[in-house]
């Protein structure tokens, strides 16, 4: 059976879960807008769609390649 | 990722359409890295928290983060003060009420 | 910099650069001490009746790095505030106003913007849930081309014995391989999210990072179902065999279902 566990405790202590949240989502005020409060927009975002890059491509094809190396079982 | 064809193909879109598909390019690729950056902390301080490394090497390795993070800041946030702004992005703050309404929609 | 204070303000200097730092809006000033924030600046709200900003002073001007105490400075106060608040709308880390007045105008210019937001995550609180591969031996790729006997026939042609693959065919390869991947990730991702529906109010699934993460989830959770899900998370990962690794944390603000972004209307390019 999969590990289930909780991270940080039941208040949430731990920052490991929720720095990516501090720090990327929740309001978000662009820099310089910051000292001229007036006549801006505020907009509802979409999550961001991570665009895979060569790079990526190109580890994913030499990791699959490491596995030529080890002994594979036959797919069912 | 910005490819060629996508410029070649679109020979009638114009200049200013390339500039944004390249500013936008930049800034997903900016984003992206800005992401892992934000992953390797959180992985950094789960280390701390399981005890996998001190809070000497955590403290070393949090500094070259933090300032791979504010370069990666530092060049999201110039690219959209040159595309909404008129003028400079404004820097500081706290200049008193002259700052007040001082800026107008572009 | 004027010097309108606000209730409960106890600002620490009347020197211009005097910052106010942000951490949250909610619909009424708290009830309990807030405590210390950031650089143990005292805790206060700025606002008025059904709007206020949770805040504190930030005399140094430079910005202010996401380093551990300030990140554990800030997360503090909005632990407190999920613990007394009816809604927390967080800001991202890092958020400073240049005075008591720019808060002011911030809530006066998204007033109704601000009210609408704060409803819609009234008693919400967001866990995230991660899935991932442990398991050293398969590793998640021979996990992945089990599933996949047309990527073992590719990566044969591609790496097997007497074969140099070009960079093109290589990323080729990459792509159908990340194009699997990304298919196992959402398989995943709808498994867990069907073994939490009824629990949760909603749920995003979010960017996987690593390579061996299959799937992240935001739930967004009624502060009464918090404690309830946790037997509700441990039978999902009955769904996983030893390979896997389910884990959850929170709760916390729901950052992920208050994605705002204040920023300048768009420049009109022609």
């Amino acid at each position: 059976m999969a590990q289930v566990q909780r991270q940080g405790g039941p208040s949430g202590g731990g920052l490991a879960e929720v720095i990516d949240l501090i720090l990327e989502k929740g309001i978000v005020i662009d820099a310089w807008v910051k000292v001229s409060l007036v006549g801006i927009e505020i907009v509802g975002v979409q999550a961001r769609v991570v665009i895979a890059s060569v790079d990526t491509y190109l580890r994913y094809a030499d990791a699959v390649g490491q596995t030529a190396t080890a002994a594979m079982p036959s797919p069912a | 990722m910005l490819i060629l064809d996508d410029i070649i193909a679109a020979p009638f879109k114009g200049l200013l359409w390339v500039f944004k598909k390249i500013e936008e390019t930049t800034r997903a690729e900016l984003e992206g890295r800005r992401e892992r950056i934000t992953g390797d902390l959180s992985e950094l301080y789960m280390q701390l928290d399981t005890g996998r490394i001190t809070e000497q090497d955590f403290d070393t390795r949090e500094q070259v983060l933090l300032e791979e993070l504010e370069r990666v800041n530092d060049l999201l946030e110039g690219g959209a003060g040159e595309e909404q702004a008129e003028g400079e992005p404004h820097g500081e703050a706290g200049t008193g009420e002259e700052r007040e309404g001082g800026a107008k929609p572009p | 910099m004027s010097n309108i204070q606000s209730e409960g303000a106890r600002p620490e200097s009347d020197e211009p650069t005097t910052g106010v730092y942000l951490y949250a809006v909610v619909p009424e000033s708290p009830s309990v001490d807030l405590g210390d924030g950031i650089d143990k600046h005292h805790v206060y709200t700025i606002g008025e009746n059904s709007l206020k900003v949770v805040v504190s002073d930030l005399p140094v001007q430079k910005k202010l790095r996401p380093e551990r105490k300030n990140l554990a400075a800030h997360q503090a106060v909005l632990s407190r505030l999920l613990d007394t608040s009816p809604a927390v709308l967080p800001f991202s880390f890092g958020t400073v106003a240049d005075g008591v007045d720019g808060v002011k105008k911030l809530l006066a210019s998204h007033h109704q913007e601000l009210i609408d937001q704060i409803q819609q995550i009234r008693g919400e609180t967001e866990m995230t849930v991660r899935l991932t591969y442990t398991a050293e031996s398969p590793s998640m790729f021979e996990h992945l081309l089990a599933q996949h006997p047309e990527l073992v026939q590719q990566r044969d042609q591609l790496f097997g014995p007497g074969s140099d693959a070009t960079r093109e065919e290589k990323i080729d390869f990459g792509k159908a391989v990340e194009t699997a991947i990304s298919n196992m990730r959402e398989a995943y991702g709808r498994q867990i999210e069907e073994a939490l529906a009824g629990h949760v109010r909603d749920v995003k699934h979010l960017p996987c990072r690593k390579d061996n993460e299959l799937a992240r989830l935001a739930c967004l959770v009624d502060k009464s179902s918090v404690a309830g899900l946790e037997p509700i998370i441990q039978e999902a990962g009955k769904g996983f065999d030893d390979r896997f690794a389910l884990e959850y944390a929170g709760p916390f603000p729901p950052f992920d279902f208050a994605l705002l972004h204040i920023k300048a209307p768009d420049a009109d390019l022609g």
